[in-house]
């Protein structure tokens, strides 16, 4: 049946859409601030990951380290770059996450140049049938790598002190300081954090027939946008939720919808931003203050 | 004169603070002994928090303050936690959206110790207010004030301290929960030996537990002798506590 | 007393003199140059205008749009179209461009602004992500990628100026009668009450302001000086396609590096901003294009941390006073 093809389909792209929206969220119930540049960091680990393979690195290898740099390179561009503009106006913040994103855009373009390249895939080829619906291994593993991925980032907030101090941090930083909890080096681990899903989005995208290029996570962070609108800026749920809603409806409304082509999920996530702003603001899950104007 | 102490766990001599432009706090001296209760009081806006702040390092600050003997004037927050110096904020500051037991956990951030102990200490604390522990798993925003008082307390034993600062205990509370609390205070102080500086209005019941007082107004300490002198001299009271 | 209103008054007069001597300066332009040079400073003034429609938004709500681009490709399209598809004059024309931008504007404005956050920031991204791809959808009329040839304006054989001397004082005409609009909106009723919204929302609220509407007027605003300077551009360049950079989201980008450099006078500010974000990736990429988009973001950054006001911020006497959006420096701790 066709549309539970696209539905399955769908959720393929909608892990990664959701994988990117928690680390939007991660990074935002860190330091407040909607990190524009997430997808950019994204492709730049993608595009690391391409660089330490092509030196004749295993795949799964390459991604490890490439998680690991990322988190290093979050933390230190939060550090760097970030920190110094949070006492000054929101706009200043806005604009230094553009500008970040100028900047890893610009990277991405010199070190690895305008050609696309493969990535080696995760997952081993072909596919199996279900009731009529092909399922790729490739489909099933991103959604598999996503979830495991989610769930140890989840573990990690609900279970260990470190993630029991960053909860605090994200609601709380100044009750925060009166336990002794170091909130800058709390904001850091958030960015590394964020930077380091991101890069497990990135690369997961690869396995979906996407090839590693300049820009590659673009779309990705539009969709992720609006999936965190979905589901409520400081929500990890409600990013997932809305990732996994928004992939759905990309290639559903990409697939049937006459006169809508693949590029045309650009504004079916501007008309989602939209209703949900005219709708339910806070979106599903946020519990942000709705101040009315 | 301050009053010099032999070996005291706290002091602080000629302690400046100021917001921005605005200068707070002009030359304050204080001392605190070792297992004592030490009180200060003053009206609103006399500067008490900011003292405590600037205990903290939560605000600009200079002059001298030694604490366990080492000086702490310079140091981040988060060491001055590390030193076992631990406040317990006005208004509380107990997080929120997270559960009771989180809220204690996280007192014991700086402690370093095991998983082990870290559960004994907290099933301590437990035990000492029973009412955390039949509500561990609620959402601490649920708490009534006077409950959220005690979570704070709480709390703020879980890091160990070597010295409790309390900001306003009493703050927002029906006369009964004051009660209790300041009832709870002395007997921490009693069974074990704990040293207290509690910054107060409600002068009555924080002289009644006290050692020793000080008294602040506009910045400056006006008083500064023992909590029973004090109490007894009905010209002072009148004049600085306005009873 | 009496000091403080001399200095507050010869800082103005500083001022007046400075654009006044801005204004010359500009009318000189098209008779000292080259034809070449003539049309890059067209374009130049171009992309100030839409800078001036950002500098609004920003300055009277301390909001950013990373959308703009989509506001200069709804002007750009609306006035080639009508260009060349009907038979209307060019000055009808670009105000249809300026309207339909003020309405798209409010469109987006509405739900987005009733909400503090940063929605709007994130709204106007996917919009600007998303308007390349409703030219290519609608490429049957917008020429999608193959784009859309616009017949540029010309003077009549008669007149005395030169065709790129004629274009380039049209787009300053515009310029200039929105910078005057711009000043007299900041000297009035309305632009006290959205400086007070910015200043303090709630006491603002308290005394009548009806700040949700005010803000989606401004931005309405913003959205159609923007799109008055797309139509400004097609009729001066002649071509514009769904791949044209000012229409996607590098345009927002270079709009928004343009505002925080440039700073935030009302007509110096975008002016500065312009010339640098036009020229200066000209020079770098004779090397390479990519190095000029690296340079730019580095300067971007640059600015941010050192001096957020842009440059002409920090000239004394700025025409807004920055609307009191910061949050308060925490004390000194970690």
């Amino acid at each position: 049946m066709l549309i539970l093809q696209l539905i399955v389909d769908g959720f393929g792209k909608g892990a990664i859409y959701a994988a990117l929206a928690l680390a939007i969220v991660v990074a935002n119930r860190s330091t407040g601030l909607i990190n524009f540049a997430q997808g950019e960091f994204a492709t730049l680990s993608a595009m690391f990951t391409v660089l330490l393979t092509s030196l004749g690195m295993n795949v799964w290898f390459a991604l490890l380290i490439a998680v690991g740099v990322s988190f290093i390179g979050g933390a230190v561009v939060q550090f760097l770059l970030v920190r110094p503009v949070l006492k000054r106006a929101h706009v200043v913040q806005i604009m230094m996450t553009i500008g970040l994103y100028v900047v890893a855009n610009a990277i991405g373009e010199i070190t690895f140049g305008p050609t696309p390249k493969p990535l080696a895939p995760l997952f081993p080829d072909g596919s199996f049938d279900v009731g009529g619906v092909r399922i790729s291994y490739a489909l099933v593993g991103v959604i598999l790598l996503q979830v495991v991925v989610i769930t140890a980032l989840s573990l990690f907030f609900a279970r260990t002190k470190l993630g029991l101090g960053f909860r605090a941090v994200a609601t709380a930083p100044e009750a925060s300081r009166i336990v002794g909890i170091r909130v800058g080096r709390m904001h850091m681990v958030g960015w590394g954090l964020a930077a380091a899903l991101g890069a497990v989005a990135g690369v997961s995208l690869t396995n979906l027939n996407v090839y590693v290029q300049p820009s590659m996570m673009t779309t990705v962070l539009v969709y992720s946008l609006a999936a965190v609108t979905i589901g409520g800026y400081d929500s990890a749920i409600g990013a997932i939720v809305g990732g996994v809603l928004m992939g759905v409806i990309e290639t559903l409304v990409t697939s049937l919808v006459p006169g809508f082509t693949a590029e045309a999920g650009m504004i079916v996530s501007l008309v989602v931003i939209v209703a949900v702003l005219l709708i339910r603001p806070q979106g599903l899950f946020g519990r942000e203050r709705v101040s009315r104007a | 004169m301050p009053r010099i102490l032999n070996d005291p766990l706290l002091e602080i001599r000629n302690l400046h603070a100021r917001y921005g432009q605005a200068r707070v706090l002009h030359g304050i001296d204080l001392s605190i002994g070792k297992g004592e209760v030490v009180v200060l009081l003053g009206a609103n806006g006399a500067g008490k928090t900011t003292t405590l702040r600037a205990l903290s390092g939560l605000v600009e600050r200079s002059g001298t303050i030694s604490f366990r003997g080492n000086d702490v004037i310079a140091k981040n927050s988060a060491d001055i936690v590390a030193q076992r110096l631990i406040q317990v904020p006005e208004g509380r500051g107990t997080f929120a959206d997270l559960t009771v037991e989180e809220n204690l956990l996280l007192g014991a951030y700086t402690v370093k110790s095991e998983r082990s102990a870290q559960k004994n200490n907290l099933n301590r604390l437990l035990a000492m207010f029973p009412i955390l522990a039949e509500r561990s798993q609620q959402r601490a925003g649920l708490l009534s004030g006077g409950e959220q008082q005690m979570l704070a307390i709480a709390r703020a034993l879980m890091g160990e301290p070597e010295l409790l600062v309390l900001d306003e205990p009493s703050l927002g509370l029906a006369p009964t929960v004051t009660q209790s609390v300041f009832a709870t205070l002395k007997s921490l102080h009693e069974d074990t030996g704990l040293s207290l500086l509690i910054v107060e209005q409600n002068a009555e019941l924080s002289l009644a537990i006290a050692d020793h007082a000080y008294v602040l107004e506009a910045g400056v300490i006006q008083v500064d002798g023992p909590a029973e002198s004090i109490r007894d001299d009905d010209g002072l009271r009148r004049a600085y506590l306005g009873y | 007393m009496p000091e403080l209103i001399k200095s507050a008054k010869s800082r103005r007069n500083l001022t007046w003199a400075g654009n006044a001597a801005i204004v010359v300066l500009l009318i000189l332009i098209p008779f000292f140059f080259e034809p070449f040079r003539v049309s890059q400073f067209a374009q130049i003034l171009v992309i100030a205008l839409a800078v001036m429609g950002l500098n609004l938004l920003t300055g009277f709500t301390g909001q950013v749009s990373v959308g703009h681009s989509a506001f200069f490709g709804f002007g750009a399209y609306t006035v080639g179209l009508l260009q060349e598809r009907t038979a209307l004059p060019t000055g009808l024309n670009l105000l249809i461009g300026l309207a339909v931008g003020g309405i798209t504007g409010a469109i987006i404005g509405l739900p987005s602004l009733r909400i503090k956050g940063t929605h709007l920031a994130i709204i106007t991204l996917v919009l600007a992500a998303a308007f390349p791809s409703l030219i290519s959808m609608l490429s049957e009329y917008t020429g999608g990628t193959q784009g859309l040839r616009v017949e540029r304006i010309t003077p009549d054989p008669g007149f005395p100026l030169a065709a790129d001397q004629a274009r380039y004082l049209a787009v300053l005409a515009a310029v200039l009668i929105i910078a005057a609009c711009v000043f007299f909106l900041d000297r009035s009723r309305t632009g006290r009450a959205l400086r007070a919204l910015g200043d303090n929302e709630t006491a603002a609220v308290t005394f009548g302001v009806r700040s949700s509407r005010l803000r989606v007027g401004v931005f309405a605003a913003s959205a159609a000086i923007t799109a008055l300077a797309g139509g400004l551009f097609v009729v001066t360049t002649g071509f514009i396609s769904s791949g044209t950079s000012l229409v996607t989201i590098v345009g927002s980008v270079e709009f928004l590096t343009a505002l925080v450099i440039g700073g935030r006078a009302i007509l110096a500010g975008p002016l500065l901003g312009a010339a640098i974000v036009e020229l200066l990736p000209n020079q770098v990429s004779q090397t390479s294009p990519e190095l000029a988009h690296l340079v730019y973001g580095a300067i971007l950054i640059f600015i941010l941390l050192v001096a957020p006001n842009g440059i002409s911020g920090l000239h004394p006497s700025r025409w807004f006073r920055r609307p009191n959006t910061e949050k308060p420096s925490p004390a000194p701790s970690a």
